[in-house]
């Protein structure tokens, strides 16, 4: 398993180098020659300031230069400081946006896995029944209906109605724990249930295919008690294509985050990309790309590596 | 239910059932009812608005616009009222607004006694603390938390004095000297005076980016020097007489008051003279906090202990938080202002088109008079109002929204829409169709209004070709129309005295590239440089009228923004006049 691991990690070595130069490809694309200086220079930059700037951030080196040097330094955490504000580092600036956005996601996906997977399993024991039904009419709706209508709902309801939640900003964990757990609830459940939906109906299928299968009809022939028959056998194979939905949910919930930020009024990683792009804060928009890269290849491998354990064939390939 | 402003006193408002009710405005409101109306499918409509915008933001690129101009400014209804007029009452500042240092009122300070802390939302946020490299008028909801200066805007949009006691000018009208208040200090501890003025004006005029913004250090273009009277009294000689010119910029950013120490770092070290200082930030700006500040000037005007501002980023998760209870005041959505438990409005920001190019340099029937005109009469302004779901009555003619505000004409003979009229003016004309571009910024209003015109233009056969400018900022808007480079360009300006406040910005009265003003305004504007603000405004009025009639400027409305709060909860909050979504916080109190 050691090696499969090792093997896994090795492999997302080129990922990352793909993001890299996907990451300054873009940003190069984006920036154009004049603006990146105008952002630093201010309204009105004088030809001087530009030409100082320029050099400064080395505009006039060839790409592959640039590109060496920007990951040199990327590669030693240091991700330069925000145009917009050369007083911010951009490392100190997603440091603090990326909290919020982790809540969130790292909640949604406890939710919707836990709760898919919980209802995938209940409606996958009795195919057609009515619970199965409700359940996939549910689901249905939730997927249709984007998450941020879900938030808005929520919000609406729980937190400017009842009052039971903040329905705007995040409070930091350090500030106060019941506060963070209130202001990334609404949003964390917004997120989760599309994902709870989709993870409910491909474990309800697959659970479904492999309750049927010749094993697990030996394995009740023998007297296996049911509970054991679903979590020991009919499960772990039930969730090999389950979990690479979870993967796929994983790093859409990072990009799906920018509209539940917008409808909560959370200052994460969303919202600072797409400030990043509006305002073509290059280096902001560069390092906010290399990390929520990293986070999607951590996704990427941790789903690889799950594999390993769920299915001995994936390992012993490797 | 709608509003409409009648004047700038009153307000009119429709109950929905047909009656029209009308209030005494004094800029403030206090709507109650049924708080939620609506709110759901508000909300829906916000979030899809956002997401158009995150589409848009992916599509392209650059927008670190004028803030005032996005989501903040949406809407042009306007302020009904049923709070009593006494000032007093709602915690506002009395001043003299005279400006006369013949009569001269001498403060009561009152006794420092802050209480409760005010949570704030915005749904924009500030790229810096340095208010000198920073312009988008909409960011004094930020930088008048932390500065004063010299005058400043009232509720009612006209220049008063604040940290100067008053000011006098020469009978040239090219040295203007403020009389400054004692015992103020800079957060610091500092002492302000003279010195400081003369720091702070010397620093404007020659840091240059990034420290100061080219657009702010043009605001005192007018200043050839700042000379120290004594330690309360500063002299501003004036390279031409110009007081207004002078005014206008010191209401503005360049006005606001820094520490010396600080000058050139007060991004870092952001050091004022208000009633609040900065006890701390987040890394992005996105939330400010401030503690009172226990040696201000005036002790009585500091109402809270802590104040917090938070950049929402979402107008409508202002609205939320404010009808939650998690924030106190909030900037809102014009059109949603029925939802919030009471709103303080005013109207801000005015909107037109300049015909840069009236003596026809790059477009020769722009040189014609009846061209010009035919394009104004084609202006279809309560429609492109109607349309953008605002209020009619936002749409004007002249800067000036109502016979109350500063230089109204009263006697304006600017074309009404009128299409079959002016496309028989047009054809009369006997000129050729032309093509030309116009700049605008990205966002907000601006490509629906200069949509909405191209399209009328095009029932003259004329093609009006919109783009977005690059860099996309009010800075760049100015300078453009400074330099001619569109023909006929899409504009927006706040100040009370916009006519000077744009000659300041433009360098002349000609707004074409060749330097030529049209007969009389030139003579105009220089007996008004030589004026008052009160004394030059029949001056200003009148060159205003000449711009317009000879439909070389043809303005199209005003906006109106708003600032929600619960008037049980929070005193003293006033929309300022011609600043979007700023309030002073003096004298705002909690409980």
């Amino acid at each position: 398993m050691a090696k499969y691991i090792a093997f896994r990690v090795l492999a997302t070595i080129p990922l990352l180098l793909a993001i890299a130069v996907l990451t300054f490809g873009i940003s190069v694309a984006m920036e154009g020659r004049g603006s990146i200086a105008v952002s630093v220079c201010g309204e009105g930059a004088t030809q001087e300031c530009v030409t100082e700037v320029e050099a400064a951030l080395g505009l006039d080196d060839p790409l592959p230069t640039r590109f060496v040097n920007w990951l040199g330094d990327v590669v030693q955490g240091d991700l330069g400081t925000s145009l917009s504000n050369r007083n911010q580092l951009v490392g100190d600036l997603i440091g603090e946006r990326i909290w919020p956005t982790l809540s969130i996601v790292s909640l949604s996906l406890l939710i919707g896995i836990s709760l898919g997977m919980f209802f995938g399993i209940s409606a996958a024991i009795r195919p057609g029944g009515l619970l199965d039904r409700t359940l996939s009419i549910v689901a249905a709706s939730v997927i249709a209906a984007p998450g941020f209508i879900l938030g808005m709902l929520l919000s609406w309801w729980l937190a400017v109605r009842w009052g039971w939640f903040d329905p705007v900003g995040y409070v930091s964990m350090g500030e106060s724990t019941s506060g963070w757990l209130k202001s990334i609830t609404l949003p964390g459940i917004a997120l989760a249930l599309p994902t709870l939906a989709i993870v409910q109906r491909q474990l309800r299928s697959s659970m479904a295919n492999a309750l049927q299968s010749r094993y697990v009809l030996a394995a009740r022939a023998r007297g296996v008690r049911s509970s054991k028959l679903i979590v020991s056998h009919a499960l772990p194979n039930a969730m090999i294509p389950t979990i690479t939905v979870i993967g796929f949910r994983a790093a859409a919930a990072i990009g799906l985050t920018v509209a539940v930020e917008v409808v909560f009024g959370i200052r994460g990683m969303g919202e600072l990309l797409v400030t990043s792009i509006v305002n073509r804060n290059v280096t902001v928009l560069q390092g906010g790309m290399i990390v929520v890269g990293l986070a999607v290849a951590t996704v990427n491998l941790l789903v690889d590596i799950s594999y390993g354990f769920l299915n001995p064939k994936v390992r012993l390939e490797k | 239910m709608t509003f409409a402003v009648v004047d700038n006193r009153h307000t009119s408002v429709d109950d929905g059932d047909g009656k029209l009710l009308t209030f005494v405005n004094d800029s403030r409101t206090d709507l109650k009812g049924d708080q939620m109306r609506n709110s759901s499918l508000m909300r829906l409509l916000a979030v899809l608005l956002a997401m158009a915008m995150v589409a848009a933001a992916c599509g392209d690129g650059d927008d670190n616009a004028d803030t005032d101009n996005g989501a903040e400014t949406t809407a042009t209804t306007a302020a009904p009222a049923d709070e009593p007029e006494d000032d007093e009452a709602l915690g506002n500042v009395e001043v003299d607004e005279t400006a006369n240092c013949a009569s001269e009122v001498e403060l009561d300070r009152g006794t420092y006694a802050p209480s409760g802390d005010l949570q704030n939302a915005i749904a924009i946020s500030l790229g810096t603390l340095n208010p000198h490299d920073e312009q988008g008028p909409a960011s004094f909801a930020y930088y008048g938390w932390m500065y004063e200066g010299l005058v400043r805007q009232s509720v009612e949009g006209t220049v008063v004095p604040w940290l100067a006691k008053c000011w006098e000018s020469n009978e040239a009208g090219n040295e203007i000297t403020f009389f400054l208040h004692d015992g103020v200090v800079f957060h610091d501890g500092a002492a302000f005076n003279a010195e400081a003025v003369k720091a702070n004006i010397e620093h404007i005029k020659t840091a240059g980016p990034p420290e100061v913004l080219p657009p702010v250090a043009n605001q005192m273009a007018v200043v050839d020097s700042v000379e120290v009277v004594d330690d309360l009294t500063v002299k501003f000689n004036l390279n031409a007489p110009g007081e207004a010119l002078l005014l206008s910029g010191l209401i503005r950013h360049s006005g606001f008051m820094v520490s010396p120490d600080s000058l050139g770092n007060a991004g870092a070290s952001p050091m004022g003279t208000s009633p609040y200082m900065i006890s701390n930030t987040s890394t992005d700006l996105t939330t400010i906090e401030l503690v009172a500040f226990e040696d201000y000037w005036q002790p009585g005007l500091v109402g809270l202990e802590t104040v917090t501002i938070t950049s929402t980023g979402d107008i409508q998760a202002n609205l939320d938080g404010l009808n939650a209870g998690q924030f106190d005041v909030a900037v809102v959505n014009t059109a949603q202002a029925d939802a919030a438990p009471a709103v303080s409005q005013n109207t801000t920001v005015r909107i037109g088109f300049v015909v840069t190019d009236w003596q026809g340099e790059q477009i020769p029937q722009l040189a014609n008079k009846d061209v010009r005109c035919a394009m104004a009469g084609a202006l279809n302004r309560e429609g492109i109002q109607a349309a953008g779901n605002n209020d009619p009555v936002s749409a004007i003619k002249q800067f000036a929204a109502s016979p109350a505000d500063y230089a109204y004409i009263d006697d304006l003979a600017a074309p009404d829409f009128d299409l079959e009229a002016a496309k028989a003016l047009f054809d009369s004309t006997g000129e050729e169709p032309f093509t030309f571009k116009n700049g605008h910024i990205r966002g907000g209003f601006w490509p629906a209004t200069s949509s909405a015109f191209a399209t009328a233009l095009a029932e003259l056969g004329i093609t009006m070709e919109n783009e977005v400018l690059e860099p996309n900022s009010a800075g760049e808007m100015f300078a453009n129309l400074a330099k001619g480079t569109y023909p006929v360009q899409i504009i927006a300006y706040n100040e009370p005295n916009a006519l000077m406040s744009l000659i300041a910005r433009t360098g002349s009265a000609a707004f074409n590239p060749s330097g030529v003003s049209p007969d009389g305004v030139d003579e105009l504007v220089a007996a008004a440089r030589t004026k008052s603000f009160e004394d030059g405004e029949a001056d200003v009025a009148a060159a205003w009228k000449i711009l317009i009639e000879e439909c070389i400027f043809i303005i199209n409305n005003v906006l109106t923004t708003s600032i929600g709060y619960d008037p049980a909860d929070v005193q003293g909050v006033n929309h300022t006049g011609g600043i979007p979504i700023a309030y002073w916080p003096h004298g705002v109190t909690k409980g």
